[in-house]
């Protein structure tokens, strides 16, 4: 097991501002970190992933449980389960918009406050599980990348092994100011998300375990260091690094982790995969994958970030599905009157008006609350604040002014659809121009959607025909058990089996 | 169906009001010794810059119907512009170069942010040129301090002065004739130091700056026998320039590989015009070309950086 390496930095980027200086905020609340929310209803996209939408498999009137799988994929479509994170009955099904844009079926299900399990959730009985059966969890668990894209765990992990990558990157590195759901998980799970990075690994046939983290997050790399040191003895075939990397905003974009750690800069349409030999999957992707695999729990629930300007921040466990309002509502003192409602964090979130009928996705790691927005005080000055952050290394300010002047091809000559909108820019710029929304969206209008690594039709494959959860699928996986790929899980008595 | 607006929600405290208000706030000591050396005409001819100067812009914004204009660096500029004059200039004197400033220079190029030049500078060049004999209106820090008769007609100006016969303590004290901003080195040295700490101003820009100029004053002083070094450090005027015309945000770059190149490119003319010549035109000359000169750096550094961007695309 490696100590740590050092001295990675990501390029550009900001840290520390103020109000917002990232090493001296409280990672979390001790105290209520593990308050679970229980709502009274959830709203359930069929469509809360990179992908396709998925067919509701229930009906209204229906009772279903939780873990219950309530929305499959068609056959050949690039599509995960979805699952009902409370028991309850179906009381409606009905197109619905996000606040991204995305239209798609939802199921409404109206909870009944029992709290009952699908049969399907218990614990693993088997300690011995091969890759392929791995494989078929995490694609039955609907597990999609948390950290924001939300591509299908079930792609990457294939798209790994066709590549034959050497490493795989756990992110732990959350940096968005005001979030620190990935960190309460690190502290509170460290031993599930290294299972889980261990499960995954030898599901794509990868010996390397290397995690990612901002070298000031003391006791998150405690608690890594602690559960990789346990788990080591274990797993000896396994070699574990943490990688320190200085803290900045943004970080953990796939393209910036190749740049800080590989010194690579990838073209459009390059992954992670191809060009650097690894793969990476959020923190909390990995430790829904061990729950997956260890507890036959399907990915329902989620670590979201509850928080305001004025510091309040609140880490709750909440269903994937659960309105935004109900999530406010367990905070005591907090009022929505009069305030921004932000669907996501407060860099790359998305204003929402109406929280009763906006819920949380897979994706979502928290929502905030915002009293004052602040409109552009002056035109732009042409200080080169935001070339200053920019972590793609883009001149944010020439290219607004080209592309509010129409001057459409000059903007893409000078790069423009490379911008990740991360909002640094429009962060950083004394004259409060929104210049990130400007240019992101103009990029994201001039990207080909084919330059997207995971959007290959050699992905799509692995996806269809996907099975519900269910035992028949597990027992199936598990009679094509091979030594070479097999995995045993450290479950409490293994060692005497 | 929810209304959206974009993110991010939350910005930075350093936004342009603050920028110009602790740029302003660094400009007091300055003002205070030029108050305190040369009386009531500079208390008056720095508040009528400032003011004509922020009256101008704000009629001007009106004009263009620009309603987002901040008027702090209008105030900058107008206090900048009078503590680079003479201590007895005449009003309409001062009148016709900040308004030359405000109009000619930043207004009629599109308004704030679009200037290419200092205007504070700029205007100063202007007065240099339009009114050559103005330069000679200075007076003795500490005499006279209730005079304002000079703000209506002007003076004759010092006959016989020369700065080489000033002692070390006393050029750095200000006690020499001087224009009313760089009275006082230690005063500058409090202000540069201010827009530093309070992140307004990187601290490489004027490092490299005033490193150049005095390598290359050494440099000069040696093969040239003169006594650049001398007079740099010690009547303040380069610490004048780095710290209140480099800082300048909306005509000189103020981050990366750029505003270092840009301050270097600064310090060669500093000391090259101050081979030829001396006086104001050692101060605002070089901020004037080097302003000129902020389109071809970028160009150049976009250049540089392309091709070093395409290295990283070597597979590993």
């Amino acid at each position: 097991m490696s100590a740590g390496r050092h001295n990675y930095s990501f390029y550009k980027g900001f840290h520390s501002d103020n109000a917002l200086d990232f090493s001296k905020r409280s990672s979390f609340d001790r105290d209520v970190m593990l308050e679970r929310v229980y709502p009274r209803r959830l709203i359930l996209p069929m469509r809360q992933h990179y992908g396709d939408e998925c067919v509701p498999v229930v009906k209204p009137g229906e009772t279903v449980t939780i873990g219950q799988c309530i929305g499959a994929p068609a056959p050949g479509t690039m599509a995960v389960p979805v699952h009902s994170g409370i028991s309850g009955t179906v009381t409606d099904i009905r197109p619905i918009v996000l606040p991204d844009d995305t239209t798609c079926k939802a199921v409404f299900i109206e909870g009944d406050r029992k709290r009952t399990f699908h049969p399907s959730v218990r614990p693993r009985n088997n300690v011995n599980v091969s890759a392929a059966t791995v494989m078929g969890i995490i694609r039955d668990a609907g597990i999609v990348g948390m950290g924001g894209e939300g591509i299908p765990t079930i792609v990457k992990l294939n798209r790994a092994k066709r590549f034959k990558v050497k490493e795989l990157l756990v992110n732990c590195l959350q940096s968005e100011p005001y979030a620190d759901s990935d960190y309460l998980m690190i502290c509170e799970y460290a031993d599930h998300v290294i299972m889980g990075a261990v499960a995954m690994a030898g599901a794509c046939g990868v010996r390397i375990i290397n995690i990612l983290i901002s070298k000031d997050r003391k006791n998150e790399i405690t608690a890594l260091r602690s559960a990789m040191e346990r788990t080591f003895s274990k797993y000896s075939g396994y070699a574990f690094n943490l990688i320190y990397l200085k803290p900045r905003f943004p970080q953990g974009y796939y393209r910036m982790v190749a740049r800080a750690l590989y010194g690579v800069n990838l073209d459009e349409g390059e992954g992670l995969e191809g060009r650097c030999r690894a793969v990476m999957f959020n923190c909390s992707t990995v430790y829904a994958c061990w729950n997956a695999i260890a507890e036959s729990m399907p990915l329902c629930t989620r670590t979201v970030s509850i928080s305001t300007e004025d510091g309040l921040l609140r880490n709750v466990i909440a269903p994937i599905g659960t309105p935004v309002s109900e999530l406010f509502d367990t905070v005591n003192g907090i009022s929505t009157t009069s305030k921004t409602i932000v669907w996501g964090n407060c860099f790359t979130g998305i204003q929402i008006d109406n929280p009763d009928v906006t819920p949380i996705i897979k994706t979502t790691s928290g929502v905030c609350l915002i009293t004052k927005i602040q409109d552009a005080t002056a035109p732009c000055i042409g200080c080169g604040r935001c070339a200053d952050v920019c972590p793609v290394g883009l001149e944010p300010d020439k290219l607004y002014r080209l592309i509010n002047e129409g001057h459409e091809s000059a903007a893409v000559k000078f790069n423009a659809g490379r911008c990740i909108n991360c909002s640094a820019c429009s962060y950083i710029c004394p004259s409060n121009i929104n210049v990130g929304h400007a240019v992101g969206m103009f990029a994201a209008a001039k990207r080909k959607k084919s330059s997207f690594p995971y959007t290959a039709v050699g992905d799509r494959q692995w996806v269809d025909d996907i099975s519900l959860l269910s035992a028949d699928t597990v027992k199936a996986a598990e009679k094509k058990i091979q030594k070479s790929d097999s995995l045993t899980l450290p479950f409490e008595g293994w060692e005497s089996e | 169906m929810n209304m959206k607006h974009s993110a991010p929600f939350i910005h930075t405290e350093m936004n342009d009001s603050y920028i110009s208000i602790v740029h302003l706030i660094s400009l007091i000591p300055v003002m205070a010794v030029a108050v305190v050396y040369y009386g009531v005409r500079a208390a008056i001819l720095i508040l009528f810059c400032a003011g004509v100067f922020a009256a101008s812009d704000d009629i001007c914004t009106r004009v263009r119907d620009h309603r987002h204009d901040s008027y702090l660096s209008s105030l900058f500029y107008g206090s900048a512009f009078a503590l680079l004059l003479p201590p007895d200039t005449p009003l309409y004197i001062a009148l016709a170069g900040v308004l030359f400033g405000s109009i000619v220079i930043r207004q009629l190029s599109g308004g704030r942010g679009s200037a290419l030049i200092n205007p504070a500078a700029a205007a100063r060049l202007f007065i240099r040129i339009v009114f050559p004999d103005n330069e000679c209106a200075l007076s003795f820090p500490g005499q006279s301090r209730t005079y304002i008769r000079s703000l209506l007609i002007g003076s004759r100006g010092i006959a016989g002065f020369d700065i080489n016969d000033y002692y070390p303590s006393e050029l750095i004290t200000g006690r020499y004739p001087s224009f009313l901003g760089t009275a006082c080195a230690f005063m500058m040295l409090a202000g540069l130091i201010y827009l530093i700490a309070k992140k307004a101003y990187k601290f490489y820009i004027p490092l490299a700056y005033i490193a150049m100029t005095v390598m290359l004053s050494l440099i000069a002083d040696a093969y040239l026998d003169t006594s650049n070094t001398k007079m740099f450090l010690l009547t303040s005027g380069v610490l004048f320039t780095s710290a209140y015309l480099l800082s300048d945000d909306e005509t000189v770059r103020q981050y990366g590989v750029v505003s270092i190149v840009q301050a270097f490119f600064c310090a060669v003319l500093t000391v090259l015009v101050s081979v030829k010549t001396s006086g104001i035109d050692v101060i605002v000359v070089p901020v004037v070309v080097t302003g000129v000169m902020t389109g071809v750096f970028d160009y150049a550094e976009r250049v540089i950086r392309s091709t070093w961007e395409e290295k990283l695309h070597v597979k590993p």
